[in-house]
């Protein structure tokens, strides 16, 4: 087996005054090669750190992350963010507001002649169907226009993997289904790798090959959607799975 | 995992401690070199000065600047909570302009206040003339005024420019707190009147402290309004004393007394914003104001407009008119009065951009949520450098020039046997040198402001996209700071082309700036250009005026 991204025993903690508070510890899980995994959990249940230390912008005080078997973070070691080659799209987007959609995209081609970053942001723009708006700037797009404008501009470079947080919380929720799926198309056909993070399951589910259910800080079970449903490893996954699905049954009811 | 970095925590060493870090701390403790230089003047020196400056000086000079502070202190207040009261409370013709006119005194610097109050309130000036015409008397010897030069005239000229810091300060709180306490007052079986006693200025009162705290910080930097109008205060006593006398660990010791005042002041501050974040901060709407009609809104009128006409349009005409005057007699303007200018301008441009380029350098490197905590604070105590006035920050930086000049002159003439020569306090940088820790505040401040707008996410963004920490800063944050560092520049050039008390004790010889022409002239008293200069200084301190009074107009609304 070809493992992409390996997790092994992480601690993840902040600084607080002079004690550690930890977020995340003991944390393993590992993503093959062109899997997309899912971290699902309530809010403040360490997922979104959980990413951030994959992305580079949180240490590790235990345990080791592995990309592609090159040790990207372990106790006082750090790849800075900028050499791990990991593409990551932000809860907020994170476009900028001074650059056009066309100098968002093209922002991670550096070292590259220009004939390429001209092609590869033309193809960009034509894989998220914006190539009329490249002029534009962010603030000037809908929600979900930004929301692929975000996802072509962490592709560009072509990272090894792709982080995705909370990609679709910022969207209503008609959009936001239709997005999921169309994320999930525009991965599948790149063959990329990714790890999104929710705490929407019906997101979850329609995008993800590897689920891992978080609660406290621990990951509960990670495993394929059906084996969750199926085969749940503990009652606390069963009752989240259950109860989320009742939730979303509900939201649906309350939309129609 | 290796077992020996088990238990050490991974501390990420290119961010904690390089080269910027030690830009930053080095910047920081430039700042605080005068107060420390002053500490070890004041208190190892010769202990028999203390004894004369107990007995003959301080008495005196501490008496005039305590009764000094506490009447503009009373003077700012009620026209500053008046004026801010009137204009949110009451609908009556021209409250719009008002609103913004009401600011225009800041572009006044207190030394011009009085160079020309003294000459419009003059016996023999324009306005005991017309009085004395109207009552009918012939000579000044039957009537006059009580003299502009005492402490009640400086207590009232300095408070009608001093007033804005509270207005500003207490509209804000008007603007965004009063409407709903007003309403349930008033439900609960208050009238309007006893409403704005009972709830209103309580409420306001931390507002209202600030906003003090800042005039009174003013009043104790002025060097030349008391001194044209002949108040002994500690600022003039220190001046005097290294001036006249060379006294320069007299001169550190009462300047003292001055930074004890200050600590109060600034503790005064602190302590009136201690519950501003525990304020309501829902989303508010404004105060409906009450129309007025007839004979009430030509008061109301009358009330509002007096502060302005006082601190800005007697003062603005009298020096227009006696500008035109002095150009229609002499035809031109002297060579002295176009070098000033070219100095003034010359000086304030470099000391903004160093100041601009410090506050970005310190701004940036603390942001940094994992910055050291003794680090943070000592770059926090720096900004304190706008509060020391600049009297006292150019006494406590005489020693460390002396020593810097000995070193350099010494230096360059053992390898390159040049003569010896005074660089620093011989040259501009002196100046440049103290507007820098002097201003350094409001750039910091500003850049700090401006960066907080940024979300953190862009940061992410542009490292994970393949760019180094330095490379986003130039890519990302400085497009996106422009106008927060464009409103910084403004202020600090203009505050620098206003600066006089420091200017007057650092320039080299011969060397002169609008302030200190227009200082000279009036201390001398002969007016002959000092009112073109003084034009020129207020005609440049509109521009933030203006500035600001755009933003917090639409920032209330």
């Amino acid at each position: 087996m070809n493992q992409l991204l390996v997790l092994d025993k992480i601690k993840l903690a902040y600084p607080q005054q002079k004690q550690l508070k930890v977020v995340v510890e003991n944390f393993s899980l590992s993503l093959q090669e062109g899997e997309i995994g899912c971290l699902l959990g309530p809010s403040g249940c360490g997922k979104t750190t959980v990413l951030r230390s994959i992305a580079g912008f949180e240490p590790v005080y235990e345990g080791e992350i592995k990309l592609a078997n090159m040790v990207l973070s372990a106790p006082g070691k750090m790849v800075e963010p900028e050499n791990r080659h990991i593409g990551m799209m932000f809860q907020d987007y994170a476009l900028f507001p001074h650059l056009t959609i066309e100098q968002n995209i093209a922002f991670g081609l550096k070292n590259k002649d220009k004939t390429y970053i001209k092609s590869r942001t033309a193809e960009m723009l034509s894989l998220i169907n914006l190539s009329d708006t490249r002029k534009r700037y962010p603030h000037e797009l809908s929600g979900g226009q930004q929301q692929r404008v975000a996802l072509a501009r962490a592709i560009a470079p072509s990272p090894k993997i792709l982080l995705l947080d909370e990609p679709f919380s910022n969207l209503d929720t008609d959009s936001r289904e239709r997005l999921a799926f169309e994320v999930r198309e525009i991965l599948k056909e790149n063959k990329l790798s990714a790890i999104l993070v929710t705490h929407n399951q019906a997101e979850a589910f329609a995008i993800a090959d590897k689920i891992g259910i978080m609660s406290n800080g621990k990951l509960l079970q990670w495993s394929t959607p059906n084996e969750l449903i199926n085969n749940p490893n503990s009652k606390e996954v069963s009752d989240f799975v259950r109860r989320d699905s009742l939730a979303s049954l509900r939201e649906q009811a309350f939309m129609r | 995992m290796s077992e020996n970095t088990l238990q050490q925590p991974p501390l990420k060493k290119t961010q904690s401690f390089n080269a910027s870090t030690y830009l930053v701390l080095g910047v920081a403790l430039c700042v605080l070199a005068p107060v420390l230089t002053l500490l070890w003047h004041a208190f190892s020196g010769n202990f028999e000065h203390w004894n004369g400056l107990l007995q003959n000086v301080i008495p005196n000079s501490l008496g005039n600047t305590l009764v000094l502070l506490v009447g503009v202190a009373i003077v700012v207040a009620c026209l500053g909570t008046g004026s801010a009261w009137l204009t949110t409370a009451y609908q009556f013709p021209t409250r719009s302009i008002l609103m913004w006119a009401l600011l225009l005194p800041l572009a006044v610097p207190t030394y011009i206040m009085a160079f020309a109050y003294l000459d419009v309130m003059h016996p023999l000036g324009p306005v005991q003339s017309i009085i004395r015409d109207l009552l009918g008397y012939t000579s000044p010897r039957q009537f006059r005024l009580p003299d502009i030069r005492s402490m009640g005239g400086a207590i009232v000229l300095l408070g009608f420019v001093l007033y804005p810091y509270v207005y500003l300060s207490t509209r804000v709180m008007f603007m965004t707190q009063a409407a709903n306490l007003m309403e349930a007052a008033r439900t609960l079986g208050c009238t309007r009147r006893e409403a704005f006693f009972r709830v209103v200025i309580p409420m306001a009162r931390p507002a209202i402290a600030v906003g003090i705290s800042l005039a009174l910080l003013e009043t104790l930097n002025d060097i030349g309004a008391s001194e044209f109008l002949g108040i002994q205060t500690l600022t003039v006593s220190v001046y005097t004393t290294w001036i006249s006398r060379s006294n320069l660990a007299g001169a550190a010791q009462i300047a003292i007394f001055m930074l004890i005042v200050v600590t109060t002041l600034i503790w005064l501050e602190r302590h009136g914003r201690r519950h501003q974040r525990y304020a309501n901060t829902q989303r508010m709407h404004p105060i409906q104001p009450q129309k007025l009609r007839g004979m009430q809104a030509l008061i109301a009128m009358a009330l509002g407009w007096f502060p302005v006409i006082c601190g800005f349009i007697i003062p603005a005409i009298y020096l227009i008119a006696e500008s035109i005057k002095r150009l229609e007699a002499v035809g031109t303007v002297s060579d002295d009065l176009i070098r000033g200018t070219f100095n003034t301008i010359t000086v304030a441009a470099i000391a903004t951009f160093i100041t601009v380029a410090c506050g970005l350098l310190i701004a940036w490197v603390v942001r940094n949520p994992r910055f050291f905590r003794m680090g943070k604070f000592i770059v926090r105590a720096s900004s304190l450098g706008y509060a020391i006035p600049g009297t006292v920050l150019a006494i406590g930086l005489l020693t460390p020039y002396a020593i810097i000049d000995t070193f350099i002159s010494d230096s360059l003439s053992f390898l390159f046997q040049l003569p010896p020569q005074l660089y620093i306090m011989g040259s501009m940088s002196g100046i440049i040198i103290a507007y820098v820790i002097r201003f350094l505040a409001i750039s910091v401040g500003g850049i700090e402001a401006g960066l907080s707008r940024i979300p953190p996410s862009l940061e992410n963004a542009s490292r994970i996209l393949g760019h180094t920490s330095r490379k986003t800063f130039f890519k990302i944050h400085l497009p996106l700071l422009k106008p927060a560092i464009g409103a910084a520049s403004l202020l600090i050039f203009v505050d620098a082309m206003k600066e006089l008390s420091a200017t007057l004790l650092l320039r080299p010889l011969n060397f002169e700036t609008l302030s200190t022409w227009l200082y000279a002239e009036a201390a001398r008293g002969t007016y002959e250009e000092g009112a073109i200069a003084a034009l020129i200084i207020v005609l440049a301190g509109l521009l933030p005026v203006i500035i600001l009074a755009k933003s917090q107009l639409k920032s209330n609304y």
